[in-house]
């Protein structure tokens, strides 16, 4: 309530006794094609803003805006209103330009602002050499902004190849700082990154400079190491800071939350460095350290017992390029089973240097009892205040070994029980007769005798098909079985012939006939003599046997009348005369 | 004609000498064979037995070897003390045989003598058992039973149709339906695990460190890095030969590295 009844007053007082003036600014009188300009129009003591043409002529355009802000003081029993219109514009073309001055009226009285004369030159390149970064220093002093800037810092213009160097980014300043980003360095032509870091908690410190003094701080730290030889640039970084509000003063600003921090962006120049190519005389212990170092080494245990580990630690402290150099492995005793060694390092910038150490430790396990001598450990850098390579040297250290008297009871310890019991026992005895002698270069699977079922069932398969094929056509042909059942037919039917002889007279030539017609592939009822001796004559049989057949065939065709006639000794001849003359015709192809 | 006949008698006559030249000199080899494994066995048990294994490495030397041949040097190995080599043998042995109880005793109780030893996680039971029938498969004896199976099936499969009775056929039909199928299906299996078998023994190699101990490097070099140690009897995969000085080799599928040939007695 008290918060509102003040704010009534003030506005009030600023609307009876306030006179209002107007006024332009840029925040910078010199800048490039793309560059922006901030134009902030400001509106002293009126009670709105006003209606206004910004017609800023063919030589700018607007880019951004307007943003607006109004903000109230009160000094010394003074009110003031102040109303800013911000907007962001761009040159169009290089030269002397001018931004026109702005015209309106408010409230029947017309208003008017001076012209502004701007700057404006070609782009500038910002990876460009150091003569660019002359110029931005000189435009940063011409600007506002020379209450803030950026140094690299480097304490050598000069070093070796494989050194490293370190780069502070100081800032210089007279404004109080809010925030700030550091710039994130991916890579840099002719240098390896080993490390960025932002400093945490920068320390500020006062330096005066051309007579002005200025707070300063290390904000970011640039580890680089040089890959190439000659004459290299550390490209400028860009640092995005938030500026504390210039009217921070105003008990109004925190009164009324009204308070905006400005953001501005610094460049820190590029950084010439010359890099030297080291001395060709490094002993073959060196491994790319330079810079001053100490080395020491230590066994973790002195004596042991064999199968147990010992740690050698090797230590190297000191200043300089940690990150490029190894240790070379010491060529340690075949009964020392040496391990890859694990490698540590802590190292951090202070005062513009790399300080820390870097341990090797490797794991070492003796396998047999003795008096172990460990080679002299050797570390070789390149001392840049001696200016030459330097070997430090370790040695003395022994390692004594015992018998470990545990070792089969530890290796009992993994065994199963069955595993225990057979360390007790013997290996079974010899084979006293070899019982297959096989050749060195006999192969199972190229043997075809382990083949032989399968063959067996390959022929089995062809046989059946061959057999399937034969029956499939048999039946397809009933005069074929006929002529090759009947034999078979005609012999049992004579062996099954009645006792009652006329009966079996009768039947034995109905066999006979049915035989040959089968043969003949002909009925019985239409077989003649004259046909069965054409055909065995054409057959080219024994003159014997046709007689035989025509006599047989006459005698039955005889008594075929008089069949009561026949005696029983006549029809067991006939009976055996039939099978006879049967059996040879079988033999005839 | 009487000449054909006599040349006829000529040739079976060569034939008869011929066989029985080759069957008196062959009968006359393995005689002499026998006599010098009963020697290098004799020298065994006479406790001689770096004897033994000079007689039974002149048997090696034939073109001829037997599993008992090997199954002795490996034991006259293990008698002299020098386990990788006694391995190495019974792992040659059990190759010939792959199911002896003799030669997988000791390989077991040799396996317990080891330095190195890596334990590793129980496989699933199945996995186990198929290792364990892929290591003892006799691919002779595998062959012949497929051969045994497959001749089988074809006999159930023909012996009904050749059966004239429709009833029998049908009641047979019936009867061998499923069994027929179900050895085809064995068959199958059994050809799936012949074919991994010898697919596996085929392509892999494996030799066993016969030194106390050796370095295995990283590189075919005598200067150069060790990555691990082996010790006597240790049995490693081949993956390859370098300039027929070094092998490369597998430890457990795991570690890889180089060993000089001299240093490995392969399988």
């Amino acid at each position: 309530m008290l918060k509102k009844i003040t704010i009534s007053l003030v506005l009030f007082t600023v609307i009876i006794f306030a006179k209002p003036t107007v006024n332009v600014t840029v925040d910078r009188k010199n800048v490039d094609l793309r560059t922006p300009i901030r134009l902030t129009i400001q509106f002293n003591d009126f009670k709105d803003y006003p209606k206004y043409n910004l017609d800023l002529g063919s030589d700018f355009q607007v880019v951004g805006g307007p943003s607006q802000s109004s903000n109230f003081s009160w000094v010394n029993g003074k009110t003031t209103s102040t109303k800013k219109a911000i907007y962001q514009i761009v040159a169009k073309r290089k030269g002397n330009l001018t931004i026109p001055s702005l015209d309106f009226k408010y409230k029947g009285k017309n208003y008017k602002t001076n012209q502004i004369n701007i700057q404006v030159s070609d782009r500038m390149h910002r990876n460009s050499s150091s003569a660019n970064s002359k110029n931005i220093r000189k435009q940063r002093k011409n600007n506002n902004n020379s209450q803030i800037f950026i140094e690299p810092i480097c304490k050598k213009t000069s070093v070796y190849l494989g050194e490293s160097l370190v780069i502070s980014y100081r800032l210089f300043t007279r404004v109080s700082i809010v925030n700030y980003n550091i710039p994130m360095v991916t890579s840099i032509s002719g240098f390896m990154i080993d490390k960025q870091e932002r400093v945490e908690n920068p320390k500020v410190k006062m330096q005066t400079i051309n007579g002005i003094e200025y707070k300063t701080a290390d904000l970011f730290n640039l580890v680089l190491t040089p890959t190439e030889i000659g004459k290299l640039e550390i490209p400028m970084q860009k640092f995005r800071i938030e500026l504390e509000n210039a009217g921070g003063g105003d008990p109004f600003d925190s009164f009324f939350n009204f308070s905006r921090n400005k953001v501005i962006n610094t460049i820190a120049p590029a950084k010439n460095i010359s890099v030297l190519r080291l001395p060709n005389d490094e002993p073959k212990t060196f491994t790319g350290a330079v810079g001053n170092f100490q080395l020491s080494a230590k066994l973790s245990d002195s004596e042991i017992e064999s199968n147990k580990a010992v740690t050698l630690q090797i230590i190297v402290v000191g200043e300089g390029n940690f990150k490029n150099f190894t240790f070379p492995k010491p060529k340690f005793h075949s009964q020392l089973q040496v391990f890859e060694p694990k490698m540590k390092e802590n190292i951090s910038v202070k005062n513009n240097k790399i300080v820390g150490n870097k341990t090797w430790e490797f794991v070492i396990i003796p396998e047999e009892k003795g008096h172990y001598k460990i080679p002299p450990i050797k570390f070789t850098y390149y001392d840049l205040r001696k200016k030459r390579y330097v070997t430090l040297t370790k040695s003395n250290l022994v390692l004594e070994v015992t018998q470990n008297k545990h070792l089969l009871e530890e290796r009992m310890k993994n065994m199963t029980r069955e595993e225990v019991e057979l360390l007790n026992k013997d290996i079974r005895y010899l084979h006293l007769n070899e019982e297959n002698l096989e050749s060195k270069y006999y192969s199972a699977i190229k043997d075809f005798r382990n083949y032989l079922f399968f063959i067996l069932g390959i022929i089995l398969i062809f046989v059946y098909i061959i057999y399937s094929l034969y029956m499939s056509y048999i039946l397809n042909n009933p005069l074929l079985i006929r002529r090759q059942k009947a034999f078979a037919v005609a012999e049992n039917e004579i062996n099954q012939l009645p006792d009652e002889t006329v009966i079996a007279f009768k039947k034995i030539s109905n066999i006979f006939n049915k035989y040959l017609a089968d043969k003949l592939n002909l009925q019985s009822g239409e077989l003649y003599l004259k046909e069965i001796t054409e055909y065995y004559q054409n057959k080219k049989i024994d003159e014997k046997l046709l007689e035989k057949i025509e006599l047989t065939w006459r005698n039955i065709e005889e008594k075929k009348f008089a069949p009561n006639l026949v005696s029983e000794k006549e029809l067991d001849n006939i009976k055996v005369q039939i099978i006879d003359i049967m059996k040879k015709i079988e033999k005839i192809k | 004609m009487k000449y054909n006949n006599r040349k006829k008698y000529s040739i079976g006559l060569f034939v008869i000498i011929l066989i029985l030249t080759v069957s008196i000199f062959g009968k006359n080899l393995n005689d002499e064979r026998e006599s010098l494994f009963k020697n290098g066995v004799s020298k065994y048990s006479q406790n001689k037995y770096t004897e033994a294994v000079e007689i039974f490495h002149q048997l090696e030397n034939t073109d001829f070897v037997s599993f008992e041949l090997y199954y002795d040097i490996g034991n006259s190995y293990y008698r002299i003390g020098k386990l990788g080599k006694a391995i190495q043998y019974w792992e040659k042995a059990k190759i010939i045989k792959p199911s002896n109880d003799d030669v997988d005793f000791n390989l077991k109780l040799a396996n317990v003598k080891l330095q190195d030893r890596v334990v590793l996680p129980k496989p699933f039971l199945i996995f186990k058992y198929y290792k364990s029938i892929k290591q003892n498969i006799d691919i002779k004896k595998m062959l012949n039973y497929i051969g045994l199976l497959f001749f089988v099936t074809i006999l159930l499969f023909i012996l009904p149709k050749i059966f004239d009775n429709t009833s029998v056929k049908k009641r047979l039909l019936k009867f061998l339906f499923i069994p027929k199928y179900l050895l085809i299906l064995i068959i199958f299996f059994l050809f799936l695990i012949l074919f991994d078998t010898t697919n596996y023994k085929n392509n892999n190699d494996f030799g066993i460190v016969i030194e106390n101990k050796i370095k295995v490097k990283t590189e075919p070099k005598e200067d150069a890095d060790t990555i691990f140690i082996l010790h006597e009897g240790s049995k490693v995969k081949i993956l390859s030969k370098f300039d027929r000085k070094w092998y490369k080799v597998s430890y457990f599928d795991d570690k890889i590295g180089w060993i000089e040939i001299e240093k490995i007695g392969e399988i």
